[in-house]
């Protein structure tokens, strides 16, 4: 099967030179999400072109489960594309790969990242040398809908809450809408909410880029969602198996439950996908610790292969310090990275674009310093996570098996 | 790989010799293999070549961002001795096979009995069984099917009119999941039916209307005329159906949204490689795991026909019998 894709690639992986006779040139963007962030990209993009008449940008996106994948193939195939994003779990494996094009010469000259949260800079470098720029900031919440916790008559559930106080809560959100909905989301096949858990308690998933939390660590983290969920308070089995990273096929917009962990930047996908309100409240404490930090929602980076280093860096440019970059591009990616353009902005702010920069403004004394990008194989314990906590969860092994189970492959993962 | 078993099946099961070259007896067709370079180029380039480089890759680490690094058979010991979940996706996969093959057998073959008597619009009843099997390994029939199953599905819907509240949703329970996919594939038994009437229709008359006269009644005349008879026929239709099992994929991906689960529930054999070699980038360990998949039919398919010298009867070599 490899293979064919293989001599596919290699097939058509003739690449375009993209300049034509009358000195245009055409680069290729590329980025994951769904149709309403491209639609602001694309209306970002329109206005690149328009200052830059001799550049034409051609656009793919795919959905995130796929995007991977297809720019592996691209990669091996020799015709990525110019412009790509990245996640930050394959960062690093794309620099040391020689993938993407050292930046470090263009730094100061036509990019321009002395605006950017230096740490989040800091992050997009492999060895010393710049290969990746964050393109968004995010950090975690807990999306409550708060139209139907009124309607409850009930209150909403204020930052700083304990874990034992949300579960209150969220019990009797069961308890008053007579089961109709949960109150909360079963957090427990969440990768990044046991990274936050484990922060809460002072320590980290990984440190120098092997395994760092201990099966007792999650041992305890899946005992407390086992709590939630045995006491009614979160979803049951088969709606915490709904949960798959699309925001509309999951428990909160289905209608079955009024509070969901998920990252901001996505907030702007739930508001899409109802007309209640929806509120962002900070995550569930543990000694006043929520766990929480600010990180590069994704990353760009130059292909090393391209013959437009020029003009994919002014795209890049655009994207990340551009005022007109930022209104188009709104929150579709999370906030925007120019600090300067950020504060400019969230003062004229108005709907989701609003509740997210606020919601961040609100948070910003309590975050946590950022973790640095996740070792290779980073992906792969989140799917695992998923299935071994569903196993737990229909009570086909206790948190404490489950947990001794994900150790031993997780440690046959990461580091090999 | 599904289309060369068929074939090797198809021409080891085909009852009587295969009458070629009566006419011509000159050069046993040069022109004929002329005629097929366009095919062997093909094979050779899309099937042969991939599959040999795809066993090199077996014993190899390959993340398809570099070059593949050779392990020797790491590959084949971490399968057997340190992924659980490899040993999950085979249990998994055994499952779905010892249940599902046996169940469209029997469903197809009922449903081709019935439709064997002559009677008004039995060519349209022909047709309408076999829809399912048009849309058979199509990605829309696995979406109906999450459709009727999953979260807030026609099902649920149905079983409330009647007053029965599940609230299941069976599509992401580990105790159901499974089995709604084995329904699926249940459904889709147009294909072995056919065969199964063409078997039917070559069954002479003369036979039941003797057996008739001895006073035998239908089961008897069923298990011991239709059964024998229909036997070579049982066996191609067994011998396809176990093959396409063990290689099942769409269905189970769509309905988990291509990660095998609930609780790796529907974790199938190729399921579980796809993800390794497109999710994870091991493509030297999705590699192997072909190759053992290729083993592991290949055995079966060996003692299937080992096991059928005992029970396939073809009439026109009884004198072996």
């Amino acid at each position: 099967m490899a293979a064919v894709v293989l001599t596919m690639t290699a097939a058509c992986g003739s690449g375009n030179p993209g300049a034509s006779s009358n000195g245009k040139v055409t680069i290729t963007f590329a980025w994951w999400g769904n149709a309403s962030r491209a639609k602001a990209t694309v209306a970002a993009i329109d206005l690149f072109e328009k200052a830059n008449p001799t550049v034409t940008v051609d656009t793919e996106y795919t959905p995130f489960g796929s995007y991977d994948q297809k720019i592996a193939t691209q990669a091996a195939g020799g015709d990525l594309p110019d412009l790509i994003t990245v996640d930050r779990s394959v960062q690093n494996e794309y620099a040391q790969r020689g993938m993407l094009a050292d930046l470090t010469p263009y730094v100061g000259s036509t990019l321009q990242l002395s605006g950017l949260n230096s740490a989040f800079v800091a992050s997009g470098q492999t060895g010393g040398r710049q290969y990746a720029v964050p393109m968004a900031q995010n950090s975690q919440s807990i999306v409550v809908d708060e139209t139907r916790v009124r309607s409850l008559g009930l209150a909403m559930p204020q930052p700083g809450w304990t874990w034992s106080q949300w579960q209150g809560w969220a019990q009797q959100v069961t308890t008053k809408s007579h089961g109709k909905y949960y109150g909360f989301v079963d957090p427990g096949t969440l990768w990044p909410a046991f990274q936050s858990w484990e922060i809460q308690h002072g320590t980290s998933l990984y440190s120098n880029g092997k395994t760092h939390f201990s099966v007792a660590d999650l041992t305890s983290w899946w005992a407390t969602c086992s709590q939630l969920r045995t006491s009614g308070a979160a979803t049951n089995a088969q709606l915490t198996a709904t949960v798959d990273g699309l925001p509309d096929d999951e428990p909160l917009l289905k209608g079955h439950a009024v509070a969901e962990w998920d990252w901001d930047s996505l907030y702007t996908m739930y508001a899409a996908g109802t007309t209640d309100k929806l509120t962002l409240v900070s995550l569930p404490t543990v000694n006043g610790k929520t766990g929480m930090f600010a990180q590069p929602s994704m990353m760009l980076g130059v292909s090393a292969s391209t013959p437009h280093k020029a003009q994919a860096v002014e795209l890049l440019d655009f994207l990340i310090n551009s005022p007109t970059a930022a209104t188009t591009l709104g929150t579709s990616r999370g906030l925007f990275p120019n600090l300067q353009v950020r504060q400019s902005m969230a003062g004229g702010a108005t709907g989701t674009v609003a509740t997210v920069y606020s919601y961040e403004a609100a948070n910003a004394s309590i975050l946590g310093p950022t973790p640095p990008a996740p070792p290779k194989g980073d992906g792969q314990l989140l799917t695992l996570m998923q299935a071994m906590y569903q196993k737990v969860a229909f009570g086909q092994l206790t948190p404490a098996a489950a947990a001794q189970q994900f150790y031993s492959q997780a440690q046959g993962i990461i580091g090999q | 790989m599904s289309v060369s078993f068929r074939t090797r099946a198809v021409a080891r099961v085909r009852p009587g010799p295969v009458r070629a070259g009566k006419r011509g007896t000159r050069s046993p067709g040069t022109a004929g293999y002329i005629f097929l370079i366009p095919w062997f180029a093909g094979f050779a380039l899309f099937t042969l070549g991939p599959m040999v480089f795809s066993l090199y890759l077996s014993f190899t680490n390959y993340t398809l961002l570099s070059a593949p690094q050779w392990v020797g058979l790491a590959n084949y010991r971490r399968m057997f001795t340190s992924d659980p979940r490899y040993i999950h996706s085979l249990e998994v996969t055994v499952q779905y096979v010892v249940v599902s093959v046996p169940l469209k057998l029997a469903v197809a073959l009922a449903v081709a009995l019935v439709l064997n008597r002559r009677r008004r619009g039995s060519g349209l009843y022909r047709s309408l069984f076999y829809i399912p099997s048009l849309l058979g390994t199509s990605v829309s029939v696995a979406l109906v099917w999450r459709a009727i199953f999953g979260e807030g599905g026609t099902l649920d819907s149905t079983l409330k009119v009647a007053g029965v509240h599940t609230s299941n949703i069976w599509t992401e329970d580990p105790r159901w999941a499974l089995w709604t996919l084995v329904l699926l594939v249940v459904w889709q038994f147009g294909a072995p039916m056919v065969i199964f009437l063409a078997g039917l229709k070559q069954i002479s008359q003369h036979l039941y209307d003797a057996a008739a006269v001895d006073g035998a009644n239908w089961w008897r005349r069923f298990v011991s005329i239709t059964v024998p008879m229909l036997s070579p026929v049982i066996f191609f239709n067994l011998m396809l159906e176990l093959v396409g099992a063990f290689q099942a994929f769409t269905p189970a991906y769509i309905i988990s949204g291509g990660l095998g689960g609930p609780a790796d529930s529907t974790l199938f054999y190729t399921l579980y490689m796809y993800i390794m070699g497109f999710q994870n980038f091991e493509f030297g360990y999705a590699s192997a795991m072909a190759w053992v998949l290729l083993a592991i039919v290949g055995a079966c398919t060996a003692l299937m026909f080992r096991f059928a010298r005992s029970w396939v009867f073809y009439a026109d070599d009884g004198d072996r019998r």
